[in-house]
């Protein structure tokens, strides 16, 4: 075995904008995503919502208190200003704790209202935490050219394998390759918005039989599609095809497509990021 | 090339109780064993929309108010706001979805046990909102469903119906509970 390559793979230095990238897409994520949610707030983490007693949910993964009516003003400042500062690099070192903290808490708060992208929020919260920062897309000039690469790495292997365990699922454990209609059965349910009932209406069966070949293709090929650099070009479009499809299909799925997009961007070439965030900050000036 | 301690460590910690985990789970849909439940919970991120859909359900809270002879459908916006996911309240999460898989008795007791709390809790809600009205004396929770047909035609996106639109057959009760007789 070549520890050297290994070595390499895992801890060789990089630059930090792709990282950095990632915690501001991510922290733009996180300010759309638990607005939805803060919109009703009381129900969410008050006891003014239903909430079953720790008693009645034995397989709850963790029991916390919900907060008091009058608390929920001073947690949304210290929940969205957190994530502000995290999202515009203020003192991450630290701040990226407070929200990993205030996203963990919503999460376990209300299980009945956390899904996947609560749990890929709090793990990637938990990588950036633990890894150098670098100063791009922040207010803050940490002067740390280079990092050690494996977050990057590990956020690249999540997305890998939460997509092709996806599509395992459906074709081994699911029954996806049983019936060509299961994606057409998905859409008709509560997720289903004004633009599904369209196609609903207007694609033949055998066209959504072909929507749900390619949809489970793709994630069944993300390994291919993502670790051959040369093929990252295809696996970005399909992908996204595959993502704003979902988006525009199922109500406030947009959300999973934007924090699958967020993990796009640690497959992204350095030089690429550089030549967006030189143009963004001479149009914006808003960071250094 | 040297390794700081710190990189050495966070990257080991990712891969053995975040990578080789999720890659389990993801492949078997079983939890990783010997790790806590609250890190299991974390590491299930791939087992959505994996089976066919042919039934999709409306929920409604039913009571029968004191003095009342028929069955009255509680307004779900006075209970349940909140949509996390799709056109659906977090009631559907409760009783379509919430029963776990790892212990079967114990889930289906559980299961149960959360359905009666949440019949008092609609009871207490609805006694503080409308304290002019009679009590409610009974609460059920039901589900009109609605079967997949092959020819059927979309009128824009969901949206929940009135009860008489589904035929007492296609309506399930998930759990009747007579409030007095369950204090």
């Amino acid at each position: 075995m070549n520890f050297d390559r290994i070595k390499q793979f895992w801890f060789a230095p990089c630059d930090t904008i792709r990282l950095d990238t990632f915690r501001f897409a991510l922290g733009i994520f996180l300010l759309l995503y638990m607005h939805e949610r803060w919109l009703y707030a009381s129900e969410w983490l008050t006891p003014a919502g239903f909430h079953p007693s720790p008693g009645n949910q034995p397989f709850h993964p963790l029991s916390v208190p919900l907060l008091p009516e009058e608390a929920l003003p001073f947690f949304g400042a210290v929940l969205f200003g957190s994530i502000f500062a995290f999202t515009i690099g203020w003192h991450t070192k630290w701040v990226v704790w407070v929200v990993w903290a205030c996203v963990s808490y919503v999460t376990f708060a209300d299980q009945y209202a956390a899904y996947t992208l609560n749990k890929l929020s709090v793990v990637s919260l938990f990588v950036l935490a633990c890894a150098s920062k670098g100063s791009y897309w922040s207010v803050t000039d940490r002067n740390i050219p280079q990092q050690s690469i494996w977050a990057i790495r590990i956020l690249q292997a999540t997305f890998v394998i939460q997509y092709f365990a996806a599509g395992w699922n459906k074709a081994v454990l699911g029954d996806w390759l049983d019936s060509p209609f299961i994606l057409w059965t998905h859409m008709q349910g509560y997720y289903r918005t004004d633009v599904a009932a369209w196609l609903l209406n207007n694609i033949p069966l055998k066209g959504w039989a072909f929507m749900q070949i390619s949809a489970l293709l793709f994630e069944l090929l993300v390994p291919v599609l993502f670790i051959i650099p040369s093929a990252r070009r295809i696996g970005f479009i399909w992908g996204s095809c595959f993502q704003l499809m979902i988006a525009l299909c199922m109500h406030q799925l947009i959300y999973f497509m934007l924090i699958m997009w967020c993990f796009y961007i640690v497959f992204i070439d350095e030089k690429t990021l550089h030549r967006f965030y030189d143009v963004f900050i001479r149009k914006f000036k808003v960071f250094r | 090339m040297k390794v700081s301690r710190k990189d050495f460590i966070c990257c080991s910690f990712f891969i053995i109780f975040w990578l080789l985990p999720i890659i389990y789970t993801g492949l078997t849909y079983r939890d990783t064993p010997f790790l806590p439940r609250t890190l299991t919970y974390l590491q299930r991120i791939s087992h959505l929309f994996t089976r066919i859909s042919p039934v999709w359900e409306t929920i409604y809270i039913q009571a029968l108010p004191e003095g009342e002879k028929g069955w009255v459908v509680l307004p779900m916006e006075d209970y349940f706001r909140l949509k996390p996911f799709g056109y659906r309240t977090r009631l559907y999460e409760m009783l379509l979805y919430s029963k776990d898989f790892k212990d079967f008795k114990k889930g289906e007791e559980a299961y149960k046990a959360r359905q009666k709390e949440l019949a008092h809790w609609v009871a207490g809600r609805y006694a503080k909102r409308y304290p002019q009205r009679p009590p409610l004396l009974t609460v059920r929770f039901v589900a009109g469903i609605y079967t997949i047909e092959k020819d059927r035609t979309f009128e824009g996106r969901w949206k929940d119906v009135a009860i008489d639109h589904f035929e007492p057959k296609d309506q399930y009760i998930f759990s009747t509970h007579y409030l007095k007789n369950e204090f």
